[in-house]
């Protein structure tokens, strides 16, 4: 048997993706990147790493967006580009989106799946402070409801655009969102959101 | 040539390594590709999602769904359990976490609480399972209206208009006829109020642990080629009629003829020499527990 480290640290990856997603709104924390200084991006382009390759399609759009970023995903995940309403994989650099995430693909109500995931990078995701909490999550995979705590980097609206795209369910799409730390937090498109007004 | 003799070969080219293959066997493509569909399955609790369904060394319908999910998440640190009707000591289950094991090198137990993987054929354990822990189920028929409809076509569209009135009008007929509902395994549930899905063949018994649980449930249908899960606190809710109460199997008076458990799921064995009916705890490994082996 030949194991590399990258192998299990794509698996590490996703187990702690696959928590995120079946808890949505805890925070999860990636494994140690393996590339070199790790960056800032680095753990946005281990999420990646682990799950796209040439049979998916992306997309980069975001105020950080630029065409060198979108030639380094290209180039380590061999996964081609894509225009905002063709791709699998959207990756909002900068966290705002300016309400570009609204034309991402919703899937069919035959096949939902075939659906945009949603990836905002983001500056740092914080635990839930009671006295400003960014939203209140519900549904599936919460016991009752949890409080989400302030994304710093995340546009004031993408919470917003996510509930208008997820009010159609089973069609919608689903959301990581990815900080510099390498931690992750999810918002699969059962989760109800629940904006607090300030 | 057996596994373990091929495991411990060397590569042709001398150097050493071993077999040349990835860790838990299958590519990374391969990996991939089942990543991102149960990442789907997980955000739409019930809805079964497809997937390129890969050949490996056993045959379909022997549990390579969920062996497909298991290799694609499990981590050299695991402990695996794996388990067939209940049993840690089946022909089938042996099979695969032997196969498992020497492709990851994790480690083996019978022991529920110690596990933090379960793989599983028609049973959820008796002991109760937490959010560290994943169970994965081997699903051999993953749509729960091919009772009523043949079509994948026709369900599909079903599924997508949430028209399951042929599924309610097939349970009140099963009433009519025999003032019961003979649906004994696979019995059909209502996810987080919008998907049927068919819980793959557990017994009635095991039907409630996967309402609200605290743990994640992955589906794996490696012959019909589909993936879906249930995420922990996710209301799963058996198929019935205000007058018509779900129910279980129902075991009074009887106990475990090893271990004298009177609230666990219990398999009926005939002695042949004396023709006496047994009754022994189905899921062996939480026998052995109470037996304190």
């Amino acid at each position: 048997m030949k194991i590399t480290s990258d192998e299990t640290a794509m698996q590490r990856t996703f187990r702690c993706l696959l928590a995120a997603m079946s808890r949505p709104g805890r925070i999860q924390v990636l494994p140690s990147t393996l590339e070199g200084g790790g960056g800032p991006r680095e753990p946005l382009f281990l999420v990646l790493r682990s799950l796209l390759d040439q049979e998916v399609s992306f997309a980069v759009t975001g105020v950080d967006r630029t065409d060198a970023l979108q030639a380094i995903i290209a180039g380590r995940t061999r996964c081609p580009a894509a225009t905002i309403g063709e791709a699998d994989y959207i990756v909002v650099a900068g966290g705002d989106s300016d309400g570009e995430i609204l034309g991402a693909k919703r899937g069919t109500q035959q096949y939902p799946d075939t659906s945009a995931t949603i990836v905002f990078a983001v500056r740092s995701l914080l635990a839930p402070d009671s006295r400003r909490p960014a939203a209140a999550l519900s549904g599936p995979g919460i016991r009752g409801e949890i409080l989400l705590g302030p994304i710093q980097g995340l546009g004031p609206r993408e919470l917003e655009h996510l509930r208008t795209l997820n009010t159609d369910f089973p069609m919608g799409v689903d959301a990581v969102f990815i900080d510099e730390r390498g931690r992750i937090l999810c918002i699969p498109r059962s989760t109800k959101i629940r904006i607090q007004e300030n | 040539m057996n596994l373990r003799e091929w495991m411990g070969r060397k590569k042709r080219d001398g150097c050493g390594n071993g077999p040349d293959y990835s860790f838990a066997f299958l590519d990374d493509v391969s990996k991939r590709e089942i990543r991102r569909k149960i990442l789907k399955a997980v955000a739409i609790p019930g809805y079964q999602v497809p997937f390129g369904s890969r050949e490996l060394p056993i045959a379909r319908g022997w549990g390579t769904g969920g062996l497909q999910i298991t290799l694609s998440l499990v981590l050299p640190e695991d402990i695996l359990k794996v388990i067939d009707q209940g049993c840690d000591g089946s022909v089938n289950a042996v099979n695969i976490k032997r196969f498992i094991q020497a492709v990851t090198g994790v480690r083996l137990t019978t022991d529920t609480g110690e596990a933090t993987l379960i793989q599983t054929r028609h049973r959820v354990p008796e002991e109760p399972m937490t959010d560290a822990q994943i169970l994965i189920l081997q699903v051999p028929y993953p749509e729960a209206l091919r009772e009523v409809e043949p079509s994948e076509r026709v369900t599909r569209r079903m599924h997508a208009e949430a028209d399951y009135s042929r599924m309610w009008l097939y349970l009140y007929e099963d009433i009519v006829k025999f003032d019961e509902i003979t649906i004994g395994y696979r019995y059909p549930v209502t996810v987080n109020g919008r998907y049927i899905m068919d819980p793959s063949p557990i017994p009635r018994w095991d039907i409630p642990k996967l309402h609200m649980a605290e743990t994640l449930f992955l589906f794996g249908a490696g012959r019909e080629k589909r993936i879906y899960a249930v995420p922990p606190h996710t209301p799963v809710v058996p198929l019935e009629f205000e007058d018509f109460r779900f129910r279980v199997e129902n075991f009074e008076g009887k106990a475990c003829a090893r271990c004298g458990a009177t609230d666990t799921y219990l398999d009926e064995i005939i002695d042949d020499a004396t023709g006496r009916r047994l009754f022994f705890c189905s899921d062996t490994g939480f026998c052995d527990k109470r037996c304190g082996e």
